[in-house]
């Protein structure tokens, strides 16, 4: 995986082409979804995107929540005169022309708000647009806030990330949730990237000759032992898909430990490996700060929060970070 | 008579096997709360049976790394250890024939190679575990026992390219009977049949006759890379002809 390294200064960033010949993103995208509405996506996207912003790389926000768009409430700003609906609706707009500067220096903002756009409504044509308009566009860091559910646009969103986050709470409902989303990922992911390994005959295939397959990793396993001719390329895709999740809204110490279990039980469902990135606590001066029309991060530097979240915009940040890669 | 267990204990607690007795104490701790039936964690991803049997596992993995002896017999039998470590210790398991050496040993070292062959996604090993000694000069199928042929053990091992009826002469040789192995592998006796008889247009398409090849080999035990392949060949050129 080619990584954007954040020192470069956007100018001198080269389009570099992979082994593949695909054409590596001119940014680290990192995808933030969730199975559920209202479990802090937008509040994690925008404190990750302040952050890493005040590490001193640009930064571009995306509000990819298409149906109900509110970042820019998260950031204490107004709302943009362009974002996506616009670029949506107008194809000699770039991407450039509808992004927005924001109050935090590095930090920019493409918003989804102004009137309701359906994720059912856009057609490929228009997806495969945004997707590459966001994929060429050279930056250190895109940061895209995805709404809830498992539509498909949503799933590819996710997808054309390097860097995976699902945000938990500890609520079942919510677990179950984002259990959900990323079963549904994971299904997309292995459909849509390994067409050209004719994956979907060899699951037939598969399923058909009864093997006892309960999980994605046993779908996997069974794949990987069947067909040892695909076993390299199938690693080589699915192993860009690593979770990493986030737990939000926490109020005991116990609730911890529940990151880890997460990510554990993740990591034996689907075979690749997951990281459990951290926990943000539960903090009533999220939804006061957001009503004085400040980030949090502005308006209460004192809070918890702020070195959580700080931890974790490093984490993400450090490229050289390890990364328990499957050989 | 073969048992399959899915086992790196280390993989189930998260740990890597130099791990100290604190983290692996530290470990089973966690996957016991991780796995528990009230587990958030597990709500929706695992059903209270399979939960039951994690939490199975988890115990035995502790009960098995806690302890020194069985923690290191257990080490040997995936084949962590490594090679001047084993060959100092059981001195003829390794180098001698399997089916000279005396059972034990024998069953160790399939138990090592096996383990080492399978590392699956997340590095999960499947250990089999072999039981009832055979006489010398016997080997065994899942489906009945054989006399080695050691000058057809070659040809097979030497094949470039084969079709059904030599996969008919293996079968034939290890005594495997059509009906039971057609049951075994969910494939019906014609499918077979045609597979054996070279009737190419009663099979298939390649991805599918390619699978039920690659079940053929591994239930009559043959390097299945090797004769999947060495079939393949054979089926491609009769394909594009
Ligand atoms: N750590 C926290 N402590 C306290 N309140 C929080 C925390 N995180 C989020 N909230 C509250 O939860 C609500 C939902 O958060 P947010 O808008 O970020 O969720 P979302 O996942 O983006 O939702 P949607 O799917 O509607 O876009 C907010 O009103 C916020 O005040
Ligand atoms: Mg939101």
């Amino acid at each position: 995986m080619m990584k954007a390294s954040p020192k470069l200064s956007t100018a001198t960033k080269k389009k570099v082409v992979d082994l593949r010949g695909r054409i590596a993103p001119q940014s680290t995208i990192i995808a933030v979804g969730a199975g559920k509405g209202g479990v802090g996506k937008s509040f994690f996207s925008s404190s990750l995107a302040y952050f890493l912003a005040q590490m001193g790389h640009k930064t571009l926000l995306v509000d990819m929540d298409l149906g109900a768009a509110n970042l820019h409430t998260w950031l204490g700003e107004g709302l943009p005169s362009k974002g996506i609906n616009e670029f949506m609706k107008d194809t000699n707009l770039t991407i450039g022309d509808v992004i927005s500067p924001t109050m935090k220096n590095n930090l920019h903002l493409i918003s989804g708000a102004s009137e309701g756009l359906y994720n059912g409504d856009i057609s490929d044509a228009e997806k495969s647009r945004l997707l590459s308009a966001l994929y060429n566009y050279p930056t250190d860091y895109i940061i895209l806030d995805l709404g809830a559910g498992t539509h498909t646009s949503t799933l590819d969103y996710f997808l054309m990330a390097q860097h995976h986050v699902v945000v938990f709470t500890p609520e079942p409902s919510s677990i179950e949730n984002a259990y959900r989303f990323m079963k549904a990922v994971f299904y997309r992911k292995i459909r849509r990237y390994g067409s050209r390994l004719d994956i979907d005959q060899r699951i037939e295939h598969i399923t058909k000759n009864n093997h006892n397959i309960k999980s994605p990793r046993d779908l996997l396993n069974t794949l990987h032992k069947e067909f040892p001719e695909i076993s390299k390329d199938l690693k080589e895709v699915m192993n860009q898909l690593q979770f990493q999740i986030v737990l939000n809204q926490i109020r005991t110490a116990q609730d911890r430990n529940l990151g880890k279990g997460i990510k554990s039980v993740c990591q034996r469902h689907f075979g690749l490996p997951c990281e459990f990135l951290g926990a943000l606590s539960y903090d009533n001066a999220v939804w006061q700060s957001l009503r004085q029309k400040k980030h949090l991060l502005v308006a209460n530097p004192y809070s918890h929060l702020y070195a959580q979240i700080m931890a974790m915009a490093r984490k993400l940040a450090d490229p050289s970070q390890p990364k328990n890669m499957v050989s | 008579m073969y048992q399959e267990e899915e086992t790196s204990f280390y993989d189930l607690l998260e740990i890597s096997p130099s791990a100290g007795p604190t983290e692996i104490y530290e470990a089973y701790q966690r996957a016991r709360e991780t796995y528990s039936p009230h587990s958030a964690a597990i709500y929706s991803m695992f059903t209270e049976e399979e939960a039951r049997e994690l939490l199975r596992l988890v115990d035995e993995a502790y009960s098995t790394l806690s302890n020194r002896s069985r923690k290191r017999a257990y080490d040997l039998r995936l084949g962590l250890l490594d090679d001047e470590e084993l060959k100092n210790e059981t001195p003829n398991a390794y180098h001698s024939h399997p089916n000279k050496s005396p059972e034990k040993q024998d069953s160790l070292v399939e138990e090592r190679k096996v383990g080492r062959a399978e590392e699956g996604w997340t590095g999960i090993v499947k250990v089999h575990r072999k039981v009832d000694p055979l006489p010398e000069g016997q080997e065994r199928t899942r489906f009945s026992t054989y006399t080695v042929d050691a000058q057809f053990e070659k040809d097979i091992e030497d094949v470039e390219e084969c079709d059904g009826s030599f996969l008919q002469k293996i079968r034939e040789y290890k005594n495997v009977p059509l009906q039971e192995l057609s049951e075994a592998m969910k494939t019906s006796r014609s499918t077979l049949r045609a597979l054996e008889e070279n009737e190419l247009d009663r099979l298939p398409v390649q991805v599918f006759t390619r699978g039920i090849v690659v079940q053929y080999c591994r239930m009559l035990g043959l390097d299945e890379h090797k004769v999947v392949a060495a079939y393949m060949t054979y089926y491609k050129s009769q394909k594009s002809t």
